[in-house]
This record gives C-alpha cells, sequence and structure tokens, in this order.
C-alpha cells in the first residue's frame, strides 16, 4: 500500500501544473461548503436561541388537547383551568431535565392612548418565569423603562414601533381593550413600564408583554392558555424528545388530554429559515461536487493516458486489475486529501478575516443589524475532508477501471 | 523437462476488416537453463511469441504451457500470479515506472506479491548489487544512462526467481559497448544461476551467444 501511496504521491507532484488546478478547485469548493455550513450553524444556533429564549417559545410548549386545530374558533374550550395549570405543572416539574414551567395567556386587542388607538397582540407572562426564559430584557440597549413586575399589575411593555404609532413614553398611561371569552368587552388601565425594539419588523409594531395576572383580569379567566417548559442547560437535542416523549406519557397516565410541541416545531421563522438555508446548501454542495467530480476525472484520464505503457508494465509484472484500480484511486483520494487540506487552510483564513472584521448585516424581516459570524465545526470541517477525498476517489474509480480493462499487450505497445 | 510449451499455437489479430495471421501453428518447447534467441524480420511474429510465452496474450488455438500447466484457459487473475511468480520481464525500451528510484523499481514485483518491506527492500538491494548498480539504488530512471537502466530492468526480472525470462529485443535501444556489458550479464546469470532466457533479438553479437536459435517467418518457426 505504502508503494502505491509513493507512486500516486510523486506522480501528482510530477505533474505539478495540472494537479495544483484539480486540487485547487478542491480547495475552493472545501473552503466555500465550510465556510455556507459555518454561517449556517451560526445562523441555525442564533434562531435556535432567538426561538426558544428570544421569542420566549421556551422548549416544550403544553395545549390542551385540539387547541391547535380549533383553539382560535373556540378558544374558550381550549384552556386549561387554574387547577389544570397547577396540577400539570406539578407533575412536570418532577421530571429531572426541567428548569421551570409557566403558564401563558396570549390576548389580542386594542391599545389606546385616550385620543387615538391600534390593535396589539400580546402575552401574558409572569416576570419573574419570563426572566429566567429570556433573560433581563432591560439589559439591552434597545429597551427603555423596566420590566415587567408583579408589583406593578398593570405595566406592560411595548414594541418601539407600537410606541411611536401612538406616542407613548415610558410612565405613560394607556388603555387595553379586548373580549373575554364568554365575547363581552373589557377595557383595563394599562401603564407603559418598558419600550422595546423586538427585533423583527412584522411585530415591533403590535407586541405588547403584560403581567399574567393582569391578561387573566382582561380575559376575566382565571386559568391559562399553554404552558411553557424550560429545560436545563444543555437538554436541547436528543435530550428534548426524550424527555417530550416522558411528559406524554406522565401527563397521560394522570388522564390529561394534552398535545406538546417542541419550540421548532412552532418557530414557524426558524423552519423557514432552515428549509431555505438547506436548499440553498444543497444548491452550493451540488455545484462543488460537478467541479470536483470533473476535474478528477479528467486529471485521471490523462494521467491514466500518459501512463497507458506503465499500466502495461504493472500489469506484466503480475498487478490485478484492482491493483490497477486501488492505484489510480488512490491517486484521486489523495488529490481529494490534499485539495481538503488547503481549503482548509483558506477557510482558516476566511474565518480569520470574518472574525477579526465583525461585518454585519440587517437580514430580511429584521429590524436590528446582526453580526455575520462563520462557526469553526469541527465534525463538518472533518466530515467535509472525507466526503472530498471520497467523492475525488469515487471521480477517479471511471478511468482506473477504464485502464485496469485495458489488453496487456495494447497497453504496452502504446505510445 | 520443458518449462515452456507451445503445441500447435495460432494467434489472429483483426485489423478493421482484415484478419493477420500473426502466428501459424507453432510448436516449440524450451528446456529449463536455455539461452534462446527467437530471429525474424519485423512483424515475422517474434513478440506476439513472447507475449503468448508470457501470459500476457492468449492464442486464438492451440496450447501453451508452463511447467506442464497450459496457461491459456486460466483466469486474468491466475494468469497475473504466474506472470509474477515464473515469469521475468525485460522490455526494449526498459519500462521503468519514472517516478520510483531503481530500488523501488526492483522492489515493484516483490511488492505486487506481498511480503515484509524490510525482506523485499534487502532483496532488491541484492539484486541491484549484482547487476552492478550498488552506487544507482536511488536514482531515478531519468537520472541512469540506457545501459543503467537496462540493468535495473533485468534486476527487476531476477529478483522474483522467475523460472523464465522473457526479453524483447533488449540491446536494440543501447549502444555497441553497453549492449555487449548487458549480454554478458545474461549470459552470467544463465550460466551460474541456470536462469532460462527466450529473447527476440536482431543483435548478432547477442546471436554469437545463445545454445539455441529459433528461427520465425511469418508466423511459422522454420528452424
Amino acid at each position: 500500500m505504502l508503494m502505491w501511496l509513493t507512486i500516486s504521491f510523486r506522480n501528482i507532484i510530477k505533474n505539478g501544473r495540472r494537479s495544483l488546478m484539480t486540487v485547487l478547485a478542491i480547495a475552493l469548493g472545501y473552503a466555500a461548503i465550510n465556510l455556507f455550513q459555518g454561517y449556517v450553524h451560526s445562523t441555525y444556533e442564533g434562531l435556535t436561541n432567538a426561538a426558544i429564549h428570544g421569542e420566549g417559545l421556551g422548549h416544550i410548549t403544553i395545549f390542551k388537547k385540539g387547541y391547535l386545530d380549533q383553539g382560535k374558533l373556540h378558544p374558550e374550550r381550549f384552556q386549561f383551568s387554574k387547577d389544570e395549570v397547577e396540577r400539570i405543572s406539578g407533575i412536570v416539574r418532577k421530571e429531572a431535565d426541567v428548569q421551570l414551567v409557566t403558564p401563558r395567556l396570549s390576548v389580542s386587542g386594542i391599545l389606546s392612548n385616550g385620543r387615538s388607538s391600534t390593535i396589539f397582540i400580546a402575552e401574558g407572562l409572569v416576570p419573574a418565569d419570563d426572566k429566567e426564559i429570556r433573560g433581563d430584557l432591560s439589559r439591552y440597549a434597545s429597551f427603555s423603562g423596566s420590566y415587567l413586575d408583579d408589583k406593578e399589575r398593570a405595566g406592560v411593555v411595548i414594541g418601539s414601533e407600537l410606541a411611536a404609532m401612538l406616542d407613548l413614553k415610558v410612565g405613560s398611561d394607556a388603555v387595553v381593550l379586548s373580549n373575554t371569552y364568554s365575547g363581552m368587552a373589557n377595557a383595563l388601565d394599562a401603564k407603559i413600564s418598558g419600550i422595546y425594539n423586538t427585533g423583527n419588523t412584522a411585530t415591533n409594531d403590535k407586541m405588547l408583554l403584560m403581567t399574567f395576572r393582569h391578561s387573566q383580569d382582561l380575559m376575566d379567566f382565571s386559568g391559562a392558555e399553554r404552558l411553557v417548559v424550560l429545560l436545563k442547560d444543555g437538554r436541547n437535542g436528543k435530550n428534548l424528545l426524550s424527555v417530550l416523549g416522558r411528559l406524554e406519557k406522565d401527563l397521560a397516565d394522570a388522564g390529561f388530554s394534552v398535545e406538546m410541541k417542541t419550540w421548532n416545531e412552532l418557530s414557524v421563522f426558524y423552519k423557514q429559515v432552515k428549509n431555505l438555508f438547506d436548499m440553498i446548501f444543497l444548491f452550493i454542495f451540488i455545484i462543488v461536487m460537478v467541479i470536483v467530480v470533473m476535474s478528477v476525472v479528467n486529471t485521471m484520464s490523462m494521467s491514466v493516458m500518459e501512463r497507458t505503457r506503465e499500466i502495461g508494465t504493472l500489469r506484466a509484472l503480475g498487478l490485478k486489475r484492482p491493483g490497477v484500480k486501488a492505484l489510480f484511486a488512490t491517486e484521486g483520494a489523495l488529490l481529494g486529501f490534499l485539495g481538503s487540506a488547503i481549503g482548509f487552510v483558506i477557510f482558516l483564513t476566511v474565518y480569520a478575516l470574518i472574525t477579526a472584521a465583525h461585518p454585519t448585516y440587517v437580514p430580511p424581516g429584521s429590524s436590528n443589524p446582526v453580526p455575520l459570524r462563520v462557526d469553526l465545526v469541527w465534525p463538518v470541517l472533518g466530515r467535509s475532508v472525507l466526503s472530498l477525498a471520497v467523492l475525488a476517489l469515487l471521480a477517479a474509480y471511471v478511468p482506473a477501471r477504464r485502464s485496469a480493462r485495458m489488453a496487456i499487450v495494447d497497453a504496452l505497445g502504446h505510445i | 523437462m520443458s518449462i515452456l510449451e507451445f503445441k500447435g499455437v495460432t494467434k489472429d489479430y483483426r485489423l478493421g476488416e482484415t484478419t493477420v495471421q500473426a502466428l501459424r501453428g507453432v510448436d516449440l518447447s524450451v528446456g529449463k537453463g536455455e539461452f534462446i534467441a527467437v530471429l525474424g524480420a519485423s512483424g515475422s511474429g517474434k513478440t506476439t511469441l513472447l507475449n503468448l510465452a508470457g501470459a500476457i496474450d492468449d492464442p486464438t488455438s492451440g496450447e501453451v504451457s508452463m511447467n506442464g500447466r497450459n496457461i491459456s484457459g486460466l483466469t486474468d487473475n491466475e494468469k497475473a500470479e504466474i506472470r509474477n511468480s515464473a515469469i521475468g520481464y525485460i522490455f526494449q525500451t526498459f519500462n521503468l515506472v519514472p517516478v520510483l528510484t531503481s530500488l523501488e523499481n526492483v522492489m515493484l514485483s516483490l511488492q505486487i506479491r506481498g511480503g515484509r518491506t524490510a525482506d523485499i527492500r534487502n532483496e532488491a538491494s541484492r539484486r541491484l548489487d549484482e547487476v552492478g548498480l550498488a552506487d544507482f539504488m536511488l536514482h531515478r530512471p531519468d537520472k541512469l544512462s540506457g545501459g543503467q537502466r537496462q540493468r535495473v530492468a533485468i534486476a527487476r526480472a531476477l529478483v522474483t526467481r522467475p523460472t523464465l525470462i522473457l526479453a524483447d529485443e533488449p540491446t536494440a535501444n543501447l549502444d555497441h559497448q553497453t549492449a555487449q556489458s548487458i549480454i554478458d550479464l545474461m549470459k552470467e546469470l544463465n550460466e551460474k544461476e541456470g536462469v532460462t532466457f527466450l529473447f527476440s533479438t536482431h543483435d548478432q553479437r547477442l546471436i554469437n551467444e545463445v545454445k539455441r536459435v529459433v528461427r520465425i517467418d511469418d508466423g511459422k518457426i522454420v528452424q
């Protein structure tokens, strides 16, 4: 094997210029794939974080069975009662991987400053629990005022566009108006305790956060629409599904008819972005694959043509057909490895430049610039080396097979 | 006892629409330790005869046997094993692998067979030493003269201790003095080690050294 590696390596060096073009094609392909993968990984991480913590979805959301199909039509039928909230929360808290479980109530209605009004969508949430899920929003630069506090029951936090539309400032008084589940209109006083940029143009002009008790008052309801479960650090991924399975069983055993959704099932934006990026990645990978395969096939075909007499000699010396195939396939794989190695250096150089330059951009649907980041994902970098080497090996196999099938007499007589 | 035997061997080649009869019913027996020259004009069938003897081509009809075993009907892998273990080749154009050193070229046949690299290296070094190239083991073919390259090819042919060495015009590409040294070396190996040589040649000096001449004309052995 060492001899075949030696022959392959020296032939690559011998045909330096031709090999360099092939190796560069593979290197640029490797760098392109991994820079995009690193960017996608960073984006997925950001989106995951944004969905679980930023959007406050937590890891798992528990709904009453049927809510997702008919909850908007008949909300009163698919709410958890106060007693159900307490009992379900008790069961969920017993799960070792659960950090907290908290009730939520969605409200929509009209926000008024006394002179004009506009629609809002609101989340009624327990301030202390929400701080645990989202972190302290008031620490962000785009946040002004203070966050929700159970002591300030009528306090609300609103999107900056919504505040601008109604000329509301921190400390301003307002009125929230909504329909209760029984269909009655209900209005309550509200005080603007905080204003923030939601980061999403679609929600920044209508988002309102209120305390859970305030939302219960507005809806004239003592229960909750759903329960949000936050798992302990590092319990996302495979653990998430096993926790989900255990909770489903525990709640079913206790006689509750519920349905549960994970954060990625609920975050439409995450799913859309992931599908888009997966499609773009597939497109880039196919282009790189075609370039790599064509380069390697071309190089190896020329190599086979130039070394026909050598093939005849090796066969005359007793090398079997699989041995000839292995010889050229080894050369193809070596081209793949060398290309990947140089591609890795190119990747690291671009990675270092991006890390040093901190470029930012405003993605579609976002109201804030976000940093352009590329993650170092070692398993992906390693897998790419292997994939390109295997791809180059397979590409080399076609001319290698042709060379192995050549009649020895013809190969020896080749000029 | 014959180590190589041709019985009624014919070989046809298709050249477009026409069929060329390269060999027409050849019978030949080569005994152990013989030093045989095959003579004939260009296109007479010398190379075809050597190709069939070396199991790198198949006869159209007839039988080619080596050590009593018919090699014509063997599979490709079986023929490769015979070529590796029982036959050594010396080509007119040396056919060394250009990216390998002299030593590595000689090691090739043994590497194909398999074995401990250290043993293979020792055996190849010994053979190179025998052909007078002890100081050129790490030279690549392009740094060697024609005579030195042919010596490497002879060492490569010898290294597996084959039953038979086939040489196709081994001195054709060499100058007078070098050709003589190659002839002397082959003769010495034949006499001292009992290596059997079957070679095609036009070189009168080589013909003068042989014990037996096989003359071939238009695909038939005439003498």
